[in-house]
């Protein structure tokens, strides 16, 4: 009757009335009692959502907050970061001449250093919301910064519709970047849900857009509250490893997408949100702008509350929305125009690289660049886009990324229709590459920054070819403009993988989309809050017994590096065990395998004074090999080291060397013999020079006995293609 | 839902009372941080002593007005140079790069953590040159007691009853089914009725390991 299935269940017998919880000893018999357990044993180690409702205009909202504060101590103190907390800001230079610094960590940026000083030496505040002078200097010698980095982000939970959720995320940048951006750490903490109301209610668009704002700048002030007070006297927190310091949580950066830093900074949509520059001039990059005054900013909001006539033209004239009160304005020692920080997700790849692709492929002939692109040999960091790249749309942010690898390698030599010279074209294209590059180095100096600059000074030297063929008019884009202020914000909190966009949209699959679906949709955020709830938990129960149980893990922050260290690695046995050498002539296309193996076993063998090249030949000539076959691997793979903290073995590149074959179904798979470039000891660091192009490994370890004796069999044999 | 308000995480109430007895005059002790002291406030600094690996000197640096820092927004307070001797900084030399190939000349600069340069390879690039500042981080106390997940576990058995290994669950299965079913688990109403199914009992019940065998 239950076949295929196990043929004893005593379904319908109530004899057998075991039950599956007491058969396992289970404490709980449904998931009601389980929850139960969950929310009333384990101890929070988060604090709890709290559910807010406001009127506003006779409808009624509600959004979920937490207490930051609270956050900010339990991240501080989680037992698994106490060994790689930082707690003070750091100069590194790349010698003691002090000419060149380097940038990487948060810690080893300006804004942390300046407001250890700016704290310690309590001048550095002309804004009138700061503490008076003798409280601090009575109260912050020795005190640690936390610096609180936010982030927020629209995004939509399900598939299909259009219903969205709109989380706060939080984390410190006293941990080390390498941990923050692994959500397995969990270092992000949600902090709040915000409304996802379009306001629809209100006819007027001009007023429904000013309420919109003031509903995000209210939330977000109710979710910063507690950061004001702390971050004006310091608060006492304890690390994991039960040290207690004084520490002032300030708010330092907010990573957010162009609508988000527009909404977060008060202006208007097409305006840079950090520097003061005409919206009709961004696209010049020698225009002269500054930092919007964030002083002239809050004498302007502060007539709110004196002067309710003046102040839309007041606000207005400093250049921001008016705004009743944004979150900024009372937190103690933050700029919010220095925080707004690069987003190398939406600014460049899915901003200025999209524009990118697009200029060049109306540029050239779409169909010669999509035939391109098919031609393309298959690599392993390369994504083979068999249909083109002119043909896409709705492109994501890792599909640009791909197509920014082969753009440069794409154009490099074609021509563009009426004998227009291509130079300005392909040096703006690799202009902007370069940039790219360069703005994800996980380690910047000084130097490095200056090329930072250059690569986009030269794309500005040479965009006017797009104007020259007609694709653009102007360069007025914000997210062109944004570019400018890369270097400096890369100098002010770090490189760009301390604050970057993506690790918040992998977030969202956890803390938003997760959640909803775990909801049966209807109230979902209280559910979604409680699930969060009780999944932290369990989590932390979780790292709880593993401390108990004396494996817990340590986590060691990898210092950033920008070596390539790559271990070459092979399988255990080779992908052929004997292939005849004839095949190696014929399906790999060794051509001259034969001779070069003779050569290797001649060279290895012989000592004594150096052969002229008449008697290598001939010794090569007469060299016997004493076999007819040799193994051979298919693959060869470049992976990273494995050390103590890292278990998982990456893998950087592979190299493939596969004649053509059929596959089970009886298709036909072409051969890939992958190029390699091979430093034979004579070339540098960079370039081709000195290098030699094989196509062909093999190791013959397997064949070790079978080498006439003194043969060299250690070597990985190579072959010229 | 209102409630959710009211109730005050049971760290908080405990950590606000240790705020009030700590004391802030009392030494700092030299806790994890033991690698670079930390002069008590107002005292002139003293020479630091050497983390064992790493060579080490103290530099009263008076880059406060640096050209280095400049360009900050947030300027640094003019006469900022005059107070200097509020704090210290420690510059510690660490002869350690990681070699790296393939990576332009202006590359070769990496940042080494200077905690780790005891596994120094022996590469003779440039070597890198760390500030510190010294007066942050300042230590006032440090209590084992509420290191790692003590203060954790402190919240667990004021709570639970049973006074068993795995509390508030039984067993170890008990607390993996549990995880099982919060972290990979199917909804909560397909849980209880996975739960509910007669005689699935007893295919768990014959086999120790919960592998469910056939006959």
């Amino acid at each position: 009757m239950f076949t295929p299935f196990h043929q004893d269940c005593p379904i319908g017998t109530k004899t057998h009335f075991f039950q599956l919880p007491k058969a396992l000893g289970l404490s709980f018999s449904s998931a009601e009692e389980l929850n139960k357990i969950i929310d009333k044993k384990l101890p929070n180690g988060l604090p709890q959502f709290v559910r807010e409702e406001f009127d506003l205009l006779g409808h009624r909202y509600e959004f979920y907050h937490r207490d930051i504060l609270e956050c900010v101590r339990a991240l501080y103190g989680d037992p698994e970061l106490a060994e790689c907390l930082v707690y003070a800001p750091e100069k590194h230079y790349t010698s003691s001449d002090k000419k060149s610094r380097i940038f990487s960590e948060m810690n080893s940026g300006r804004w942390w250093w300046t407001r250890q000083v700016g704290s310690y030496l309590n001048c550095s505040c002309n804004q009138s919301h700061h503490v008076p002078q003798k409280e601090l200097e009575k109260e912050f010698p020795g005190i640690t910064i936390v610096p609180v980095i936010l982030s927020s982000d629209k995004t939509r939970v399900v598939l299909f519709g259009t219903k969205t959720a709109y989380p706060v995320y939080m984390t410190i940048g006293n941990i080390p970047k390498d941990i923050r951006r692994k959500p397995s750490r969990r270092t992000h903490i949600l902090v709040g849900y915000l409304p996802t109301t379009q306001l629809l209610h209100i006819s007027s668009v001009a007023s429904r857009r000013r309420m919109l704002a003031n509903l995000f700048h209210y939330c977000f002030a109710r979710i910063l509250k507690p950061l004001e007070g702390a971050g004006k006297t310091g608060i006492e927190m304890t690390s994991g490893n039960g040290v207690t310091r004084r520490t002032l949580p300030l708010f330092a950066c907010f990573v957010g997408d162009y609508p988000e830093q527009v909404l977060v900074s008060g202006c208007k949509t097409g305006e840079c949100p950090k520097c003061d520059i005409d919206r009709k001039k961004l696209g010049d990059l020698n225009t002269e702008s500054s930092y919007r005054d964030l002083q002239k900013v809050l004498d302007a909001l502060s007539t709110l509350d004196n002067d309710p006539a003046g102040y839309f033209a007041a606000c207005s004239k400093a250049g921001i929305k008016p705004i009743v009160h944004p979150f900024w304005e009372s937190l103690p020692y933050s700029d919010i125009y220095l925080s707004l920080t690069p987003d190398i997700l939406h600014q460049l790849y899915q901003g200025v690289m999209k524009h990118l692709v697009a200029w060049v492929t109306t540029a050239f002939d779409k169909k010669d660049l999509d035939a391109r692109c098919r031609c393309l040999p298959p690599n392993f960091n390369i994504r083979s886009f068999t249909k083109g790249i002119t043909s896409l749309s709705r492109l994501t942010g890792k599909e640009h990324a791909d197509m920014c690898r082969i753009l440069l390698g794409l154009i490099i030599d074609m021509d563009l229709p009426d004998d227009v010279s291509p130079i300005p074209l392909i040096r703006s294209t690799r202009a902007l590459l370069d940039f790219l590059y360069l703005a994800q180095y996980p380690v910047h100096t000084s130097e490095t920054l200056q090329l930072l600059r250059q690569s986009l000074h030269d794309f500005h030297a040479n965009k006017h070819i797009f104007v020259e063929l007609g694709i653009r008019k102007d360069f007025n884009l914000p997210k062109l403009h944004s570019l400018v202020h890369y270097a400096e914000s890369i100098e002010l909190f770090g490189t760009t993988d301390n604050y970057n966009t993506e690790y918040t949209e992998r977030l969202h699959i956890d803390l938003a989309k997760d959640a909803y679906r775990a909801t049966n949709h209807r109230d979902e955020y209280a559910q979604m809050t409680i699930w969060l709830e009780r999944k932290e938990k369990i989590l932390r129960h979780q790292s709880y017994l593993e401390w108990c149980l004396g494996n817990a893990a340590r986590v060691m922050a990898h210092p950033p590096s920008m070596a390539y260290n790559g271990v070459l690695t092979l399988t255990k046995w080779p992908s052929r065990r004997a292939v005849d050498l004839d095949e190696i002539v014929t399906k790999y296309g060794a051509v001259f395998f034969r001779e070069a193996l003779r050569r290797h076993i001649v060279l290895s063998k012989h000592s004594g004074p150096e052969l002229n090249r008449n008697q290598l030949e001939r010794a090569i000539l007469y060299a016997d090999l004493p076999f007819t076959s040799v193994p051979v691997y298919h693959k060869l793979k470049f992976t990273t080291p494995v050390d103590s903290a890292r278990t998982k073995r990456l893998t950087l590149d592979a190299i493939y060397i596969r004649p053509a074959r059929q596959s089970k179904k009886g298709l036909d798979i072409p051969a890939r013999f992958d190029t390699a470039l091979v430093n034979v000891g004579l070339g540098g660091e960079t370039g081709v020079e000195g290098t030699t192009k094989f196509i062909l490994a093999f190791t013959g370890n397997s064949g070790v006995h079978r080498l006439p004796h003194g043969a060299d069999p250690s070597g990985v044999f190579v072959t010229r293609g | 839902m209102t409630d959710l308000s009211n109730t005050e995480p049971a760290t908080l109430s405990e950590q606000s009372s240790q705020t009030g007895a700590t004391d802030m005059d009392t030494d700092p002790p030299y806790s994890d941080d033991s690698a670079y002291s930390q002069p008590a406030p107002g005292e002139a600094p003293d020479l630091v002593t050497p983390p064992p690996n790493t060579r080490t000197s103290v530099v009263f640096d008076s880059d406060v007005e640096d050209s280095d820092d400049d360009g900050d927004q947030d300027q640094i307070p003019p006469g900022a140079g005059s107070t200097m001797d509020t704090y210290t900084e420690q510059a510690s030399q660490t002869g350690k790069f990681a070699h790296n190939s393939g990576v332009s000349n202006s590359d070769r600069n990496l940042l080494v953590h200077p905690n780790q340069s005891t596994q120094a390879p022996s590469d003779p690039g440039p070597s890198q040159f760390a500030v510190k500042f010294i007066g942050a981080g300042k230590v006032l106390e440090t209590r084992p007691s509420l290191a790692g997940y003590q203060r954790y576990a402190g919240g667990l058995s004021a709570e639970e009853n049973g006074p068993t290994e795995w509390a508030p669950f039984s067993t170890r299965r008990d607390w993996e089914v549990a995880r099982w079913a919060k972290l990979r688990g199917p909804s909560s109403t397909a849980l209880s009725e996975l739960l509910e199914i007669d005689g699935v009992s007893q295919l768990v019940h014959s086999v120790p390991s919960g592998l469910p065998h056939r006959d």
